[in-house]
C-alpha cells in the first residue's frame, strides 16, 4: 500500500537511523491552553528540533492520562474544542509544516464520529498516525480493514506487562513506531526510569524492526541519557504541558518549551558512535 | 403445575435461547471487550483464567456457598407485600429482600465472591469504587472478612451525600480515597480505581461493583449476582407455582437487576422484565441516568455498550438522586438485551422515587434505597393497571438508612 519510501513517519525514523539519531516526539493538546495558543505550542516545538508531533483530541474521561493530561484536555474542552476543530487546526498547520503528526485520542471519539469518516478526514487533514490507548489487539481486529483503506500509521502500545506471543503481534499489526511505554501507569512527570524498561527494549528489538519509541513519564535530561541508546524515539507530553500550565505567563512558558526542546533534541541528535 | 413445567421447558428451548449462547467470551453480540490500555491487558487476561478456573472448583465453589449463607445470609426471603399490594389495588406484589443481605444490599454477594477469588489468586491489595457507597461497604467488608488490605475510590459529592456510608467503611479498616476530578460522582471513582489499577497490577485486585467494565468484569459479577434469580424462580414456584408474569429491578451499571433477571431470560416470552433506569428530573432536562433510554452506542470504561454522550462522543455527566444510579454507563450485557428486545427499559422521576421510598416504608414497614424506589416506583404505576391474578416481583435491592437526611 505505501510506496518503497514507507510513511512520512517511516521515513522521519529511517532519516535518523542512518546518522544514529533518535527521534524527538512530543504531545501537545489541541485547544490548550487556547486554539491560539496550541498552534504557537505547535509551531515552537516544530521549529526547536521536533521530527513528529503528536495532537491530542481531548477527550472528557482519559482512562490512560494522568493529572496533567487530565487537566489540559479539560481546559481545551472548556475552550470549545471537537473533532472538527482539530482536524481544521491541522489542515491550518499543513500550510506551512510537513512535520509527520500523530493524533492521540480514545476510541469513543473516533467510533462517535464514524471510524471510517474519521479516518478519512484525518487523511484529508493531514495526518500521518493514529494513537488509541483503549484500543487493544483484541479490539483493534474489528477496525483494521479501516485503517487499511487510508494510509494511516496504526501506532500500537507494547507495555512492560504484555507477553512475548502479544509483543509479537502487535509488532505485527502496528505501523510506523512501537509506542513503548515506560512505566506500569498513567502518564505524567516521573524523576527516574523503571530499569525493567532496558530489558523489555531490547526484548523488542528482538522481536521486531518497527522504530521503538518510547514514552510515559519522560521528563528529563538523565533519563533520556540513560534510555536512549537503547529505543529510537523519545515521546515527552505531560512535562511540555506542566511548563506551559506552571508558567507566570503564555509568552514565558513558550520560552521554557522552547529551551527544553532543544536542550532535549540536542541530546537525541548528537551523532555518536555506538559502543 | 404440569402445565406449567410443560411451558417451562418449552420456553427453555425456544428460539432466545439459541440465540442467547452466542455468549461466553466476554461479548455480548458486539457488546462487551476490553477496551483497556494495554498494561491492564494482562491483568485483565489473569483475572479471566482464574475467574473460569475457580467457577468450576469444588472448594471455591463451597467456601462460597458457606460464606453466602453465613456470613451474607442467604438465602433472602421473597416476602408478598400484601398491603402495598392491596394499596394498589391490582397484581400481587413480591419483593425479594436483597435488604436483608448483610450490610443492607446487594453488593455483598458479588464482593465475597470476588475478595475470596482475590485471596485465591494471591493478590494482597483490594480497591474498589464505589457510588451509593454500599459497594464500598461490601468491598471493605469483605476485605475485612478475609483479611486484606482495602482503599475505596469515592467521588467527593457521593462522599457527602453518602455520610453514613463513609463512617462504616472506615471503621471496617478501609481507606476511602476522596475523587475530585470531573462530575465527583461514580463515574470518576471508577476512572480513578482504573488509574491506581494500572500502576499496581501486580499485587493489586480490582473489585469492580457492577456488571461495568472490561471482560471478564461483566460475566463475573453477574455470575456472582445470579443467585439472586435462582433463588427467586424456585421460591415463586414453591409459593405460587408459577412463574411471576412480570419482574421489576433498577439499573444503574446492572447488577442487581442482571442477577434477577438472568434465570428468567429463556422466559422471557412470558415473564416480562423491565429495568429501571434513573429519570433524574426528566429526559428534556439532561439531569437523568437513563443511559439505555437515552444514550448512544459507544466505548466507556473498558466496554463497548450505551452511554450518555455528547455529539462528538464526549461522556456526559449523569444526574439521579439515587447516587448509585448516578452514572453515565451501563453493563453491556443490558445493551444486548435491549436490542435483542428481551428487556424493556424504562425510567422514574426522582420526584416518583421519593413517593415510592415513603409509600413502601408507610405500606410494608420496609424503608428502601433511592436506587430500589426507582424500581418500586415503576410497579406503583404498573401493577394497577393488572388483575389480582397477575404477579410481579421486585427485586429489592437494598435498604434506605443510607438514604435518610439527604436530599
Ligand atoms: C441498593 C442499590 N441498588 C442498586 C444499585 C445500582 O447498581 P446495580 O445496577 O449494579 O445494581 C446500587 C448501587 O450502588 C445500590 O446500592
Amino acid at each position: 500500500m505505501y510506496d518503497s519510501k514507507g510513511s512520512p513517519i517511516d521515513r522521519v525514523f529511517k532519516k535518523l537511523r542512518k546518522n544514529n539519531q533518535k527521534a524527538f516526539i512530543p504531545f501537545i493538546t489541541c485547544g490548550f491552553p487556547s486554539l491560539d495558543g496550541f498552534f504557537s505550542l505547535f509551531e515552537t516545538l516544530d521549529k526547536n528540533g521536533a521530527d513528529i508531533i503528536e495532537v491530542g483530541i481531548p477527550f472528557s474521561d482519559p482512562l490512560a492520562d494522568g493529572p496533567v493530561i487530565q487537566t489540559t484536555s479539560k481546559i481545551a474542552l472548556e475552550n470549545g474544542i471537537n473533532t472538527d476543530i482539530v482536524f481544521n487546526s491541522i489542515i491550518e498547520i499543513r500550510k506551512s509544516s510537513n512535520t509527520p503528526i500523530a493524533i492521540m485520542t480514545y476510541f469513543n471519539t473516533i467510533y462517535h464520529y464514524g471510524t471510517g469518516r474519521f479516518l478519512k478526514k484525518a487523511k484529508e487533514a493531514g495526518v500521518n498516525g493514529l494513537i488509541v490507548p483503549d484500543l487493544p489487539l483484541e479490539e483493534f481486529t474489528s477496525y483494521r480493514s479501516y485503517f487499511n483503506r487510508v494510509n494511516i500509521d496504526n501506532i500500537m502500545f507494547a507495555s512492560l506487562t504484555s507477553s512475548k506471543e502479544r509483543l509479537s503481534a502487535i509488532a505485527a499489526q502496528g505501523r510506523g513506531f512501537v509506542y513503548c511505554v515506560s512505566l506500569k501507569g498513567v502518564t505524567g512527570i516521573r524523576n527516574s526510569i523503571n530499569p525493567e524498561v532496558i530489558d523489555f527494549l531490547k526484548n523488542l528489538k528482538g522481536i521486531t524492526t518497527l522504530p521503538l519509541a518510547l514514552g510515559f513519564g519522560i521528563s528529563n535530561r538523565e533519563q533520556i541519557n540513560q534510555i536512549k541508546s537503547y529505543c529510537d524515539g523519545i515521546i515527552v507530553g505531560s512535562k511540555i504541558l506542566t511548563l506551559i500550565l506552571e508558567a507566570d505567563s503564555f509568552k514565558q512558558g513558550i520560552k521554557e518549551v522552547e529551551n527544553f526542546t532543544s536542550s532535549v533534541s540536542d541530546i537525541l541528535k548528537v551523532y555518536k558512535i555506538p559502543g | 403445575m404440569k402445565k406449567d413445567e410443560k411451558k417451562l421447558k418449552k420456553a427453555n428451548s425456544s428460539f432466545r435461547e439459541k440465540e442467547y449462547r452466542s455468549y461466553g467470551n466476554g461479548y455480548f453480540g458486539t457488546f462487551g471487550g476490553i477496551y483497556v490500555p494495554e498494561t491492564l491487558v494482562s491483568a485483565l487476561k489473569e483475572l479471566e483464567k482464574n475467574y473460569f478456573k475457580y467457577k468450576k472448583d469444588k472448594k471455591f465453589k463451597e467456601e462460597l456457598s458457606f460464606y453466602l449463607k453465613n456470613y451474607v445470609g442467604r438465602p433472602t426471603p421473597l416476602y408478598y407485600a400484601e398491603r402495598l399490594s392491596k394499596r394498589l389495588g391490582g397484581a400481587r406484589i413480591y419483593l425479594k429482600r436483597e435488604d436483608l443481605c448483610h450490610l443492607g444490599a446487594h453488593k455483598i454477594n458479588n464482593t465475597v465472591g470476588q475478595v475470596l477469588l482475590a485471596r485465591k489468586m494471591g493478590k494482597k491489595f483490594i480497591i474498589a469504587e464505589t457510588g451509593a457507597g454500599q459497594h464500598g461497604v461490601a468491598t471493605a467488608a469483605a476485605a475485612a472478612l478475609f483479611n486484606m488490605n482495602c482503599k475505596v475510590f469515592m467521588g467527593s459529592k457521593d462522599i457527602k451525600r453518602q455520610s453514613s456510608n463513609v463512617y462504616r467503611m472506615k471503621l471496617m479498616g478501609a481507606e476511602v480515597i476522596e475523587v475530585s476530578s470531573g462530575s465527583k460522582t461514580l463515574k470518576d471513582a471508577v476512572n480513578e480505581a482504573i488509574r491506581y489499577w494500572v500502576s499496581r497490577v501486580d499485587d493489586t485486585y480490582y473489585v469492580l461493583g457492577s456488571v461495568v467494565g472490561p471482560h471478564p468484569y461483566p460475566t463475573m459479577v453477574r455470575d456472582f449476582q445470579v443467585i439472586i434469580g435462582k433463588e427467586t424462580k424456585k421460591q415463586i414456584m414453591d409459593i405460587e407455582g408459577r412463574l411471576p408474569d412480570y419482574i421489576v429491578a433498577c439499573v444503574g451499571g446492572g447488577s442487581n437487576s442482571i442477577g434477577i433477571f438472568y434465570p428468567f431470560l429463556k422466559n422471557a416470552d412470558f415473564v416480562k422484565l423491565i429495568g429501571v433506569e434513573a429519570g433524574g428530573k426528566g429526559i428534556k432536562s439532561k439531569k437523568h441516568g437513563a443511559t439505555l433510554g437515552y444514550g448512544d452506542k459507544g466505548i466507556f470504561q473498558g466496554a463497548f455498550s450505551y452511554v450518555l454522550q455528547d455529539d462528538y462522543g464526549q461522556i456526559e455527566e449523569a444526574y439521579s438522586i439515587a447516587a448509585g444510579l448516578d452514572y453515565p454507563g451501563v453493563g453491556p450485557e443490558h445493551a444486548y438485551l435491549k436490542e435483542k428486545g428481551i428487556v424493556k427499559y424504562e425510567y422514574v422521576l426522582d420526584s416518583e422515587a421519593l413517593e415510592a421510598f415513603k409509600t413502601l416504608s408507610i405500606c410494608e414497614g420496609i424503608i428502601p434505597a433511592y436506587e430500589t424506589s426507582h424500581a418500586l416506583a415503576y410497579v406503583e404505576k404498573l401493577a394497577p393497571s393488572l388483575g389480582k391474578d397477575k404477579v410481579i416481583i421486585v427485586n429489592l435491592s437494598g435498604r434506605g438508612d443510607k438514604d435518610i437526611g439527604n436530599k
